[in-house]
This record gives C-alpha cells, structure tokens and sequence, in this order.
C-alpha cells in the first residue's frame, strides 16, 4: 500500500556547495530534507538541513562524573576501607593526593569509551553492518541529497527542477517496500 | 570560521580533486606489493624475531641476562620505557592539540602520527612488563583484582601503579580515537574495493557508514570532545611516567620540574619520530602534495620551541641543584656532566639543545635531507636524556660504598633493537592496508569550485 | 648435583612409617643405654628426643651411600631448651666446639643448621668469627669422603683397619720409625690417644706443625722463660697496645678473645672516657691496622730496627743500657719515639706484640714487655694459649720423611700448606705406610696409600682445652652423614687401644674417663655424674685461673742484635692470612669464599696488593696480572690489588688459597712454596722478590668499588679530646632548626603510633672492628645463597648486611682527604685511616621503599619492621632505585637447585642447612635484612608461653648474636629500660642520612679515634 512505501528522490552532485546551495532552496520551498551523503563533512550542512546539534556532550560528562566516582570509591574502599597499610609511615586514614592521578586517568578513560559507545548507539552503527549507498562514489567525491516524497502535495517536478537548477548531475528515485 | 588567505601556501598542492585524493592516497592500498615494501617489513620480522628471542631468555633464565645490578635497578628498560612513551605523545598531540587550535596542516599527518602513537605505546608497555622480576604473575598483580583469599590489593601511592592506569587508558583512548576517525576512509576503500575479501574486511570496520550528514554531525562533536580530553591525558601520561622518578629520594630524580621537562622533551622527541617516518613515507608513497615541505618546516618549529624548552629546563635542573645547597644533588648533578658517563651527558646536550638550534635558518628547515638527519639526531639525543636522568642518578646515590657502574648486556640491546621491528612490523602493517592519510578531512580543505549563488564559503569542519 | 640420593627431612615420613622405626631400632648392634641416662634425673630428660635422633641418625646414614652400622648418638645434653620431645618448629641447642671456640648449634628436626657462640665462654663471650659461622656449612659438603679409601679406590673399615694394623704391626717389628703428624692438640684427650699410640708402637714420633706456624714465640719463650708456650695476651689490661704487623683482631692467634677484651677498652662512655690507644706497625693493611688510633707503615724487613729503635727509645726512658744498633735507624717516621713515649706512660698497663715468626725477634718483643712490666699484667704465661708439642720439627720430618717406615697424617695437609709440600709429597711415595684421616681428599690424602676419613666436629664427641685449664666440650648433634670416623677412634683402634671392649672403641667413654681423672679431680665438684651433665650442658668448664707470675729471663737483649736480621732488602712480599680463608684447610667452604675480605672488600680470589707508589713506579694498575719470583718459587697470573695503606715497597698476598686437591675448583693462587725459612722457623716476609707485569686482565670481584665517603656526613668520628671535652662531638645537630618542639623533623603526615613494640639496633663503630663474621652469620641465618665470583663481579652479591670500609688519605699537611679527585692526585697512599660501618636495612618509619612498591610486597609492621612479603613481590625493582642505603638485593636467577650456582643449595645434602624457619627466595624477587622477624616471633611465643613481658636478651638478632665485640645492640626503643633505649639517648648516637627524614630504626654512634688531632685535620674533607 501506498502507505507502507516510502519513495526518495536523490540529487547527486559533485561539489560541496551545490549541496549546500541545493537545500537551502528546497528548505525554502518548503521541502524536508531526508538526508544527506557527503564524503567529507560540509560545514553548516546540518544547520541548513535544520538538524539539531546533538547532545552526546551531556552524555559524555555523565560518563566522565561515573568514572571519577568510581576512582573515588573504589581506592578509598582499598587503601581505608577494605586492606590499610603501614606504606611509607603514611596515614590510611582519608583520600590522599596520591590517588588523585587514577582518578583522573580514570575519569578520561570513562568519558572516552562512554561517549565513543553511546555514538555508536545513536547512529546505529556496528561492526559488519551493511552499508546503505545510493552510489558508490557517495564515500568518494560525490554528494547527495535525499528527499522523501510525502503522499500529500509533493510536488515531485518543482524538486527536481530546483536540483537541477542547483547543479545536480544525476537525479534518482527509488522505492522502499517496507 | 577560517579565510584561506592567498598569502598561506596550500595545505594541499597540484591542484588535486576529491577523486585524486582518494586515488592517490587508496594506491598504495589497492596496488600490487612492491619489492620495496617486502624488504623493509621483512627487516622489521627480523627485528621481531630479536624481541621474542631476547624477552624470551630474560623470562626464562632471569633478568641476570642484563646489566642491571644491586645499585643499578633500572637502565636500559626504563630508559627506553620512557623513550618509547615520548615518540608516542606527538600522535596525540598532532591530531588532539592541533585540531583544538584549528591547525589544518596537522591533517595530512595526523593519520600516521596516531598510528606511530599506538605502535610506540605497544613498544614502550614491552619494558615495564618484562622488567618485572616475575614476568608471569606481575602483570595480573599489578592490577586491582580481587582476590580469592581475601583482601589483597594494590597501592594507590605507587607511581608504578598510576603508569599501570596512564599508560593503558592512554593506550586504549588513543586507539579510539585513531579508529574512530579512519571509519570515514575506511568506508571509502570498502565502496572501492575490487576483491570479495577486501570488500568483506572494511565492510566489517567500517560499521556500514554511509556519509549521512547526521552521522558527519555526531562525528564531529565527538571527535572534538575526544580531542578534548586526549589533550590533558596526553599530558597526564607523561607526567605520570615522570613521577616514577620525581617522587623517589633519589638525587637526580626527586626534581619538581620533571612532570613539564618530561612532556616538553616527550613532544620533541615525538615530532622528530614523526619527521623521520613522514620524510621517508612521502617519497615511498608519492604523497609530497599531501606531506608538503610546509609541514615539514612547521614540524621543525616544533621541534625548535620544544628543544629550547627541554635545553631551559636542563639549566634550570642545575640551578636547583646547586641553590638547594644539598651535597647529594650538587654531586648528582656534577657527576651527570664529569663523572664516568660524561659521554652520556654530552651526546644528550648536543642532540637535544644545540642541534635543533639549527632550524632557525629556514633554508635548512626546508630541506628533506637535512630534516630527516636532525630527527634521528633528535630521537639520540632524547634517547640519552633518559639515560642519563635514569643511569647516572642511580649509579652514584647516597653511600659511595654503594657507587658502581652500569654497562648493557646482549639481551637488552637485542630488546631495544627488537621493540624497533615490533614498531616498524605494524607501521609497515599500516601502510600496506590503512589510508595513512585521513582522506575526509584532506578532502575538506581542498581548494573548492566558486558556487553561482552562494557567497558563504564552503567551510571546514573541525 | 654432585648427590641425586633424596634425604629424609623432617617428622613426617618417621611419623608414617613406624616400621621404619622398628627397623631402625633394629639397626643398632649395641643397645643404647637409655634406661641409664633416663635415670639422670637431675635433667629431666625425654627420651623421645634422643630416640628421635637415633632414628634421624639412622635414616641419613641409611641413605647415605652405605648404611651406618651404629648409632654414636648417646647422652647428649640439650643446652636451652628442653623440649618434651622434638616438635617440627622447635630448634634444639646443644654446646659443641669448632677449633678452639665454644658454640653453641642450633638443630631443627634434627639437623644442626646454624652456630653460635657460647655465651657461657670466658673466653669468647659468646662472640664466633666468619670461618665458624661457615663451618656448619662442611658438615653437608657433597665433597666429603663418604668412605675410607685404599690407594684412591673407595673401600670398607674392616679391610683398611686389619691392613693398617698388619703394616703399622710389621713397621714396628722391623723398628722403622712411625710419625705421627698433626697441628697443635689443643684436646687433651686427643694427646692422650697419640700417647697410646706411641705406647703401642715405640718407634713412633710425634710431629706438630702449622700452615701458619706460631713457632717464633714458642722458641722465644722457651728462650726467655724457658716455657714453649704461647702466652695468653690481656688486651683488656692494656692501656697501649703497640703491634709490630701482628693481626690481633683478625688472624692472629686467638683472635675472638683479643677482639672482646680490646674492645672492652675502645668504647669510651661520657662518665668514663677513657679508651686505649692502640697503634700498629705494618705493612699490609691488615685489619688490625684499620682499627689503630696511629698506624705507621712499615716494611717487614724493617721491623727488626724498628724494634730495636723502641727497645733503646725506652731503655733511654727507662735510664737502662741501649743496644748497639748496626746502624742509625730511620723507620716509620717518628713512630717509634710516639709508641716510646706512650709506653713509658703506661708500663704494666701496655703490651707490645710482633706478628713476626722470628725468636728473635719475638725474643726482642719479650725484652721490651720486660721493661714495661707487662708480664703477669698484660701477658700471662701461667694460664697460657697453647702449648708447644710433639717430638720432631717439621723440618727435621721432612728431612728423614723418605727413610721412615709409616707415617700418619691426623687431620694435617702439608703436602698443600708448607713450603716442603712437592718435597714431601715425593718422599711419601717411598714410605710402606702412608695413612691420612683427612676430611677430604686433599692434597695429601690424595698421596696416601689410606685415607681414613675423620668425622665433622658435629658429628663427633671431644674434649678440648681452649686455654690453661679453660675446657670446651664437643658433642654430636647428628649421626655421621657418610661413614666416617673420628680420627682419634681410628687412631685408638690401630694402636689397639686398652679402652677397646668386644671389639669397639667408644671415644665418649674414654673422654668420660680422661675428665674424671683429670679434670673433675681438681674441680672440686662431688658428683662426677651431675658434674659431668652439668658441664655438658654448659659446654665449657674452666679450672680455677692460676695467677700470673713475672718469669725470670734467661736472655740479654745485647745478644739478640747480632741474630736479627737488619738488612733492609727491596720488594718485601708479606704472606698473610685472610679472616675468612684463613690456612686454606676449609678451603672448599664457599661462604669462606663469598665473604669479602673486611679491608679489601675482595671476594673469590687472592692478589698482590700493591702500593699506589710502587703500582704507578711498575706502570701496573688494579685489574693488571704480574708474575712473582723468589728462587725456585714462581706464580703466575696473579691479579694485582693497589692497597691504600700498603707500605711502600711491600707487597702482600694471601696464603691459603689454590687448593687443588678435596674441592670443587681450584681458587686463587698457592703461596705456600713461597714460605721461608729462618733462624729455623718458617717466614712470612720473603725480601727481595721479583715482581713483573704480565700482559693481560684480571678483574677482582669486590663487593665495595668506591673507597672514600666524598666528605659525606655519614661517618662521624671525633678525637678522644674533643669527645672528652664534649660527648657529642662531630655529633652536632645539623638540622636542628628543622625540628619541632618533639625534636622530631617536620613530617607532612601525622606519623604512626607505635603501640607495643617498636624494634631498632644500635651499632657502636667504636666496638665493630669488621671482623665480617655478622656477614656471615646472617647470611646462614637466612639463608642468603652464595653467588659467586661473576655474580659478584656484575656487583650482584646477595649479602642483607654489608660492611662499608672508608678510606680518608692523609696529605703531607696532616690533612685528610675523602674526595675523589683530591687523592687521586696523591703519589702515595700509604698513610690511610679507615672506618667500617656495618649497613644493613634501616628499617625506617617512612620507608621510601614501601610507598613505590605497586603491589605492597614490603609495607611496615606495627612493631616497626620493614617487611618484604616474597610471594607478593613481583620485582620491579623501584624498592631497591628508590633506597637511600642500596641494602635491598634482587634474586637476578634461581640460586636454589640451579647446576649454575654450584655452591650447596643446588643438591639435597648441601640444602640440609638451610634454616628452615626463612623462606628460601625463588627468581625474581627482591629480599633485605628483616632484622631476623622470624627470631623475633619466636621470642614473641616463649615470652607468652611463660606469660611474660619480653625483656632484653630474649631476642639476639643473628648478627648481634655472633658479634664477637659486641657492636650491635638490638632492642624494643617502646622500653626506657631497654639497652637499646639507652644506647639511642648516647650522645654519639646519630642516624645516618636524617636528613631525608625517612627516620630509620638503626642507629650508629660516632667513632671516636684517641688521637692528638684536632677536629680540623680529622675532618673528611
């Protein structure tokens, strides 16, 4: 049913600032932008696509807050809590500057592999995964706009006029039965 | 928001497209083996053989097979310890620091700079593995891991523990780092490759990236926050292996100013490592538009500033000493420049302080040849400061009826030479089948086709 | 692995199979004597323990290489601890003897694995030197003869018995001459067996000789006195000692009484500063020589006008006749005027002795105690040292050696040690009977028809009289390992001794006779049995002392002149003795070998040393190898020493060593055929020899590389004067302004309270000499393997106390110097002082060492002990990097059951000493002194089991234990009353390097010189 398929529209150019030109225009008409395929990240791209910056920061600091608690916890648990030692004539009584540097390193290794994952997570991405490509040049040097053509008022021949207009070598269709 | 003024030179020369980046840097991948790279990498498997040779007799017979002695408890295998985590400190530093303060240059480097990261992190954990008496139980021991008997643990005021957590955080953080930011290219030999295999393996790596703009988005923001704290671990890694030495009594060592000594010298050395594989990788992969001669001069200033700093703190080191008024440390010091291994002291002088003064005359700072001569010179020299710090401070301490000499067996210098072909094993490894240039982002700074209706430069993502 | 036979260790295997006992019991042929000795009540004895040593006994000699056919084990008295019966973890004492020295020997299950002093001596205190402490060592030693041997081939007692009988009988027949050759028998019944020889064959003579021969003072004496003895010399009583190259505190004579008694009077205390002044002509830097207040160099060929010069220097004071000297006498600078007038200032309070081998001479030394007076004060020849011997001289037995008929070598190797030995060993050849009772086969052995092995003094029963009436008892504490036997049982049953019934020979009962009619007759005890366990027990009992008589002389000084030789030759080659190896008789102990020479610091070798003049005038230096000639006799290779202190001119070299015969390998160089002979006694001093340089190398293997303290302040030392006017001299505090009002150093850190104990030692540098016997018995104490001359060489020796020797130089300017640079400059070396420091872990509170260690393998326990857990440490050597004092040692290989470290831990004989109470120490892991934890904790348990505090004395660190100047003090510093509390608040204690505030637990105490100096010149600069 029409409903369940959903139909894309794909300009394919070659240089960065066509892209960039090309949505601009569309969103001015109106047109959501799917998505789009670059090589290299264009900068602003994700702004005139109107993509909202993403909020991987905030989860970083989370995981970087765990890992330096954990440090914490776990040398006090060590050194005061579960085995004091004599070491050195020195007190095994509190937190010492001595554990400050696993704490740190800890912290870092937290916020790194935390974020890293969490990336992961968010743009579906795993090892093996097959790639999606409308053209194999995609990763290469071509650039593409996908747009998504909505059952209602989708005026497929305005798109594609303003595509060509912004330069577009190639324009493709294709249909997804989902 | 960066203007590529006219007056700059380009970071990329020839004029090249998109598709030539990705043609000229996917050759060396894609193209036949050549002769050139079988004998190289066949040297390095030799080098190899040498380290599991050598490792091998020191864990069996004993660490007897080494120079080391009552008074002497570390030379050569701390000495390179350090040497190896220094080499390694410029991957971090080109690709974290520079893309803080938006240097483009550090593009087309800082690919190989990361890879020679992991390699020589690898090398130098080689040494505080197998220096430990009991090779087969310290490295479990050394971790806080609980213990079936009860309370067992390890201690948190040991340096050697903290570079226990530095060392492999730094470690495991750069290889992230060095992995995330291939996935890009990875994804475009995956979409170039020819050969089912091929196709199957960096598919397999490249998690199905597909260049979406939300992707690119997430990428970005990660990638900098990943430069954002690499910068202080980087940092804090080498002063951590400095602590090994600043917090012992020992005069020579017990020295407040090692934590920046340590990472001005570790950058040193880093960036002439970089230089001496960078100047060779340009010419066997033809990537001079890529690894311009600019690069090559802002490297030697690098290497100029760092020098000086290390020189800086080498005075300043003496100074202490003799306005301390302690008889041990004045000693220390005088023995490091007239004792038995003056030879030490001066090459490590030489190397280190006056030699890179030479790259005040751009001309020199220009030229291949001589770049690449300076940076082993550099490489020696750093080899030596940590010799010296180490070797010299040990042998002569507090009671002479202790003082001895130090002299290295076979097997450590087998070792040293073997952790040479474990590194260039994998950098060989490298550059046969990885990008060792990140092509995204050379992408990005290429000079562009001027757009109709679009005033807004085409910028660059950081 | 020279023994793969596996050894029965420990309770187990004997609780297990109660067969074996059965059949142990079975084993012995003459029912023990049990109910008899129970019976002694008066010691509650158990027999369990000694029933258990019998079994013991059995089991080792069941699996030795033939079983024992009996069990010599009887009525032993345990000395300490009378246990209920042997516990696994309980060690047995028992008194014993080793040479002329009461011990005590410490077994666990069994095996006697540690000596000690006898505390109970009057003569050594309780004090027992390096080679002593290693002789437990030999009892395990796989090179031992297992059986008696014919001509080389291995055979049985009962066939070389009827042999030795039948030839001895055949000998005498013929009325060929029988000698019996044997050092000087210091065991009364001993002596009494030869008599009986001699009484069963009158043709026999008896021969005494030493390696190292003391004959000059017994042939002086007698000259003199008309008393062939060595007198007892009382350095206690002595005010001034003057020494003419006589080793008194390390090889001369009876070294462990003279180290007491001296230092008896070298720790002045500031009630009562007073301490002799002892000063010491020499040519070599003997140890002795390091210890003087004033040490004058001086050639050997010298010493006769250097005593005679003394001699008219104090007739001129004494308003006595002079001697006509030869010539004007212009030796050891002003020395001899200095050592005159400090005599004179002393008389009857002073001793002046000469190493000298010379009658002469000694007979001169004689003249010159005369006139001081010191005869029935300092020198005492009523209750003499030893007493001259045997019938026939050495020289004269050499002579007839090749027409004799027999010949009976009791425990003797002068085929190795005397310069006759090539002479003598072609001679042997033509004799019918030639038997030795030799521990191993040695040189001579090994050109004995028969070879009869002698027991280890562990392994048998002996009575010897140390001094004059001062008697030493000798028990088994272990069934003979192999099958040997006492030499003095094979001498009795050859003779066919009365005391044999039904065909044995029992030496317990004989020497039980022998005391009772000899000894226990004058005791004035009643009960001979109660007196007999009672001596036993204590191992020692003394006669009361006769009191000293001034003798009356028989000789003009005026005569000795002509008779002493005072041509001054060049090149004077000094053959000395060193503390560990000593005559070269245990010359395959490797602990004699591992021990670094207390001056030199060189271990595993003998060397020429050389002065700094002489070495720079032949163009040789340390590591060079010369070649040494002196008429027949030449050597080879011999590496080169340059000795500060050497005498210009003189060069030394170490006897002993180069044994070839009886060891694993041959070490070092053989001097032996270099000894002279004159007027009719052997000579040391060799004038005139021929010294060339040789091409090539030879490192020694030294302990110590750097000689001098670099002006450090780490010894602190003061003249008498200064410390009499101020006890804390040279002790000033330098850091007082950083102290609190506590007196402590600022600290970052609140420290550790220390409830309860808190255990430190105290070393008096004044009392250590550097005799190195600490070395050693710690090392046996803890099982500290013995590496060997490359490990040592790569500066890898493993021993966990040291004994650090600093020179200081002294310029033209009666300045001295420390530095490096300053002496190197010097063209001569010769005028030394030198210092030794004992360093072992200082046990600090805030132990550098603890904080680095990543798996806290060495932490501090709450009575102040720096602990080293082994199975934790993974050996990453920071503790050690980061260790002010370097005492920490690292096992670079397996020592243990390693073929490369062929010493005694690598095969299951040699293992049996290892004490069983300290873990022995796998590869890789770092190891240090822990001040003998596992004797505190016993002391710990005995203090509890007797519900009581630890009071001092409970607890005897090996090294304090052994100390024969009683250096070291150990004790809990928690305790006012303690001597270590005591000792710490001395004005001369002080902590070395206090400015690191690692605040250590060891304490030292300034060394106080009784020189004229002032600060200013003494000062290391």
């Amino acid at each position: 049913m029409a409903s369940k398929n959903k139909k894309y529209i794909y300009g394919i150019f070659d240089d960065a600032g066509s892209v960039l030109g090309s949505v601009k225009k569309l969103r001015s008409q109106g047109v959501d932008i799917h998505d789009c395929y670059t090589p290299f990240p264009v900068h602003g791209l994700e702004a005139a696509m109107g993509i909202k910056r993403s909020n991987l920061t905030v989860g970083a600091f989370i995981c970087g807050a765990i890992g330096c608690l954990t440090a914490i916890v776990f040398q006090l648990y060590v050194m005061v809590g579960d085995w004091p030692m004599i070491i050195g004539g020195k007190p095994n009584d509190a937190y010492y500057p001595s554990f400050i540097p696993v704490t740190f390193e800890l912290t870092i290794l937290f916020t790194a592999f935390g974020m890293g994952i969490l990336f992961f997570i968010r743009t579906k991405m795993v090892h093996g995964k097959v790639e999606d490509l409308v053209d194999l040049r995609q990763t290469d040097d071509l650039f593409v706009v996908a747009i998504e053509e909505k059952s209602s008022h989708f005026d497929k021949e305005a798109v594609n006029r303003t595509l060509i207009a912004e330069g577009a070598l190639e324009i493709r269709e294709r249909e997804y039965n989902k | 928001m960066s203007y590529e003024s006219p007056i700059r030179e380009p970071l990329v020369t020839g004029g090249k497209t998109a598709g030539d980046v990705t043609a000229d840097i996917c050759r060396p991948l894609e193209g036949k083996t050549t002769k050139l790279w079988w004998l190289g990498f066949g040297l390095a498997v030799i080098c190899l053989c040498i380290l599991v040779y050598t490792l091998a007799i020191s864990s069996f017979r004993g660490l007897g097979m080494w120079g080391i002695n009552k008074t002497v408890g570390w030379a050569w295998d701390i000495t390179n310890f350090v040497f190896w985590v220094g080499i390694g400190h410029a991957g971090t530093l080109i690709s974290a620091i520079l893309l803080l303060f938006r240097q483009k240059w550090r593009m087309s480097i800082n690919r190989s700079a990361e890879a020679m990261t992991i390699f020589a992190v690898m090398c130098a954990a080689i040494f505080p593995l197998f220096h430990m008496g009991r090779v087969w139980i310290g490295p479990i021991w050394a971790l806080p891991l609980p213990n079936a008997l009860g309370s067992l643990w390890v201690n948190f005021n040991s340096p050697l523990l903290w570079d226990v957590f530095a060392i492999s955080t730094y470690f495991s953080v750069s290889l992230l780092f060095w992995y995330l930011g291939m996935i890009p290219d990875l994804a475009t030999i995956r979409d170039r490759a020819t050969t089912p295999i091929r196709k199957f393996m960096y598919r397999f790596f490249s998690m199905g990236w597909n260049g979406s703009a939300r992707t690119w988005a997430r990428y970005e923001v990660v990638s900098l926050i990943l430069a954002g704290i690499s910068t202080p671990l980087v940092l804090s890694v080498h002063t951590i292996v400095s602590m090994d030495f600043a917090t012992s009594v020992i005069p020579g060592w017990h020295t407040t100013i090692f934590p920046p000594y340590f990472v001005a010298g570790a950058i040193f050395s880093g960036f002439g490592m970089v230089l001496t594989l960078l100047i060779i990788a340009r010419k066997v992969l033809k990537l001079e538009s890529y690894i311009t001669i600019g690069h090559l001069d802002a490297m030697c200033r690098v290497i100029l500033l760092t020098g000086s700093m290390v020189g800086l703190a080498y005075i300043t080191e003496f100074f202490i000493a003799w306005y301390s008024g302690v008889e041990y440390e004045r000693y220390a010091f005088l023995n490091r420049m007239a004792g038995p291994y003056w030879w030490a002291y001066w090459s490590m002088m030489t190397c280190n302080v006056i030699s890179p003064q030479l790259f005040w005359v751009k001309s020199w700072r220009r030229n291949p040849n001589f770049i690449f001569f300076m940076s082993i010179i550099v490489n020696i020299g750093m080899w030596f400061e940590r010799f010296v710090i180490i070797v010299t401070s040990l042998h002569r301490d507090y009671l002479p009826s202790s003082w001895v000499m130090y002299s290295p067996t076979p097997t450590e210098i087998g070792i040293f030479i073997g952790t040479f072909g474990l590194f260039f094993t994998f950098f060989f490894l490298f550059a046969r089948f990885l990008p060792v240039i990140n092509m995204a982002e050379v992408k990005s700074i290429l000079p562009h086709k001027p757009h109709a209706d679009s005033h807004e430069e085409v910028h660059t993502p950081q | 692995m020279e023994n793969k036979t596996q050894y029965w260790k420990g309770t187990e295997e004997l609780n297990r199979e109660p067969e074996f006992v059965q059949l142990s019991k079975n084993e012995f042929a003459e029912g023990l004597p049990l109910e008899e000795v129970l019976s002694e009540s008066d010691l509650n004895l158990s027999s369990n323990r000694r029933d258990f040593l019998k079994y013991f006994g059995f089991s080792v000699s069941a699996v030795a290489l033939a079983a024992c056919n009996k069990a010599p084990v009887k009525n032993v008295i345990p000395y300490v601890v009378q246990p209920e019966e042997i516990t696994p973890g309980i060690p047995n004492y028992y008194a014993s003897t080793y040479k002329n020295t009461p011990v005590v020997v410490k077994t666990r299950e069994g095996r006697p694995i540690k000596l000690e002093g006898n505390t109970k001596s009057t003569v050594t205190h309780g004090g027992l030197d390096a080679a002593g402490q290693a002789s437990v060592v030999t009892l395990y030693d796989s090179k031992r003869l297992p059986l008696p041997m014919k001509n080389g081939e291995r055979s049985k007692w009962a066939v070389i018995d009827k042999e030795i009988k039948a030839k001895l009988a055949e000998v005498n027949a013929k009325g060929a001459a029988i000698r019996v050759v044997s050092g000087p028998v210091s065991g009364p019944a001993t002596q009494s067996i030869i008599n009986d020889f001699k009484a069963a064959y009158p043709t026999t003579k008896h021969v005494v000789y030493e390696g190292i021969s003391y004959d000059g003072i017994y042939s002086a004496n007698e000259m003199c006195f008309g008393k062939a003895v060595i007198p007892t010399y009382r350095f206690g009583n002595a005010d001034v000692v003057v020494s003419f190259g006589a080793d008194f505190l390390g090889t001369w004579l009876n070294t462990l009484q003279y180290t007491r008694e001296y230092t008896t009077k070298r720790v002045p205390t500031k009630e009562n500063p007073v301490m002799s002044r002892h000063i010491q002509f020499e040519g070599n830097m003997s140890l002795t020589g390091t210890n003087a207040d004033y040490r004058f160099p001086l050639r050997p060929s010298q010493e006769g006008q250097a005593l005679m010069s003394l001699y008219n220097a104090l007739a001129k004071g004494l308003g006595l006749t002079q001697l006509a000297t030869p010539t004007k006498l212009e030796v050891a600078g002003n020395g001899v005027e200095e050592s005159a007038k400090v005599l004179l200032n002393a008389k009857g309070k002073s001793l002046v002795i000469s190493g000298s081998n010379d009658p002469y001479i000694q007979s001169l030394v004689n003249q010159i105690n005369l006139m001081l007076g010191n005869y029935g004060q300092t020198i005492d020849l009523d209750n003499y040292y030893l007493q001259r011997g045997g019938e026939v001289s050495f020289p004269e037995f050499v002579k007839e050696a090749g027409s004799l008929g027999a010949v009976v070598f009791l425990n003797t190797n002068p085929v190795f040690d005397t310069a006759a030995g090539e002479q003598l060993k072609t001679a042997l050849a033509k004799i019918s009977l030639t038997v030795s009772t030799a521990y191993y086969a040695d040189e001579t052995a090994s050109v004995c028809q028969y070879v009869a092995p002698n027991s280890h003094f562990l392994e048998s029963w002996n009575l010897t009289e140390v001094s004059r009436g001062k008697y030493s008892f000798t028990q088994p504490t272990i069934s003979p390992v192999f099958e040997t036997r006492q030499a003095e049982e094979s001498l009795a049953i050859w003779s066919n001794n009365a005391a044999i019934t039904n065909n044995t020979f029992n030496y317990y009962d004989y020497i039980r006779s022998y005391a009772k009619a000899n000894i226990f007759n004058q005791s004035g005890a009643t009960n001979f049995d109660a007196w007999w366990n009672e001596s036993l027990h204590n191992g020692v009992f003394d006669l009361p002392v006769l009191t000293a008589q001034v003798p009356s002389n028989n000789v003009l000084a005026s005569d000795l002149v002509s008779k002493i030789n005072t041509k001054v030759g060049t090149n004077d080659l000094i053959l000395y003795t060193k503390v560990g190896m000593g005559d070269g008789s245990d010359g395959n102990n490797p602990w004699l070998h591992e021990v670094p020479d207390p001056v030199s610091k060189v271990t595993w070798d003998n060397y020429l040393a050389v002065s700094k003049y002489d070495a720079d005038a032949m163009g040789i230096e340390q590591g060079s190898i010369v070649s040494i000639t002196k008429g027949s006799a030449t050597v080879e290779n011999v590496p080169v020493l340059v000795q500060p202190g050497q005498a210009r001119g003189s060069f030394a070299i170490a006897l002993g060593y180069g044994r070839t015969h009886g060891v694993k390998e041959t070490i070092g160089i053989n001097m032996y055929p270099f000894v002279g002979m004159e007027n009719g006694t052997a000579t040391y001093t060799i004038a005139d020899v021929t010294i060339t340089k040789m091409d090539g190398e030879y490192e020694l293997a030294q302990t110590q590389t750097h000689h001098s303290i670099e002006g450090r302040d780490i010894v602190r030392e003061a003249s008498l004067a200064e410390f009499t006017h101020d006890a804390g001299a040279a002790n000033d505090d330098k850091l007082h302004n950083q102290r609190e009002e506590d007196g402590k150093l600022f600290n970052l850190w609140k420290e550790f309270d220390y409830k309860g104990h808190k255990w430190g030692l105290a070393i008096d540098m004044n009392a250590c000499t550097g005799c190195s016997a600490c070395v050693v018995a710690c090392s046996l104490e803890n099982n500290v393997p013995v590496v060997g001359r490359d490990e040592v060489r790569r500066r890898r020796e493993m021993h966990w106390i040291r004994i650090d020797r600093y020179y200081a130089f002294r310029t033209e300017n009666n300045a001295y110097v420390t530095k490096e640079d300053d002496y190197d400059e010097m063209a001569d070396h010769q005028n030394v002082k030198a210092v030794h420091q004992p360093m072992m872990c200082q046990h600090c509170e805030s132990a550098p060492c603890e904080t680095v260690c990543p798996v806290l393998a060495t932490t501090h326990s709450s009575d102040g002990l720096n602990q080293m857990t082994y199975n934790r440490c993974i050996g990453t050597k920071y503790c050690a990097n980061n260790c002010p004092y370097k005492v920490r040692r690292f096992n670079w290989f397996r020592y243990n059951d390693n073929d490369k470290f062929n010493y005694y831990m690598n095969n299951d004989l040699g293992k049996m000493v290892i004490n069983p109470d300290v873990t022995v120490r796998t590869r890789g892991v770092m190891e240090k002194c822990s001040m003998c934890v596992q004797r505190i904790q016993a002391g710990k348990l005995n203090a509890k089991l007797e519900g009581r505090k630890i009071k001092d004395g409970d607890i005897t660190p090996a090294c304090a234990q052994t100390c024969p100047a009683g250096a070291i003090v150990f004790g809990d510093m928690n305790d006012e009353t303690s001597r270590i509390s005591k000792e710490f608040a001395n004005e001369r204690a002080y902590q070395v390097l206090e400015e690191l505030n690692v605040k250590p637990s060891v304490r030292y105490m300034t060394k106080i010189r009784n020189v004229e100096v002032t600060k200013e010149t003494t000062a290391q600069h």
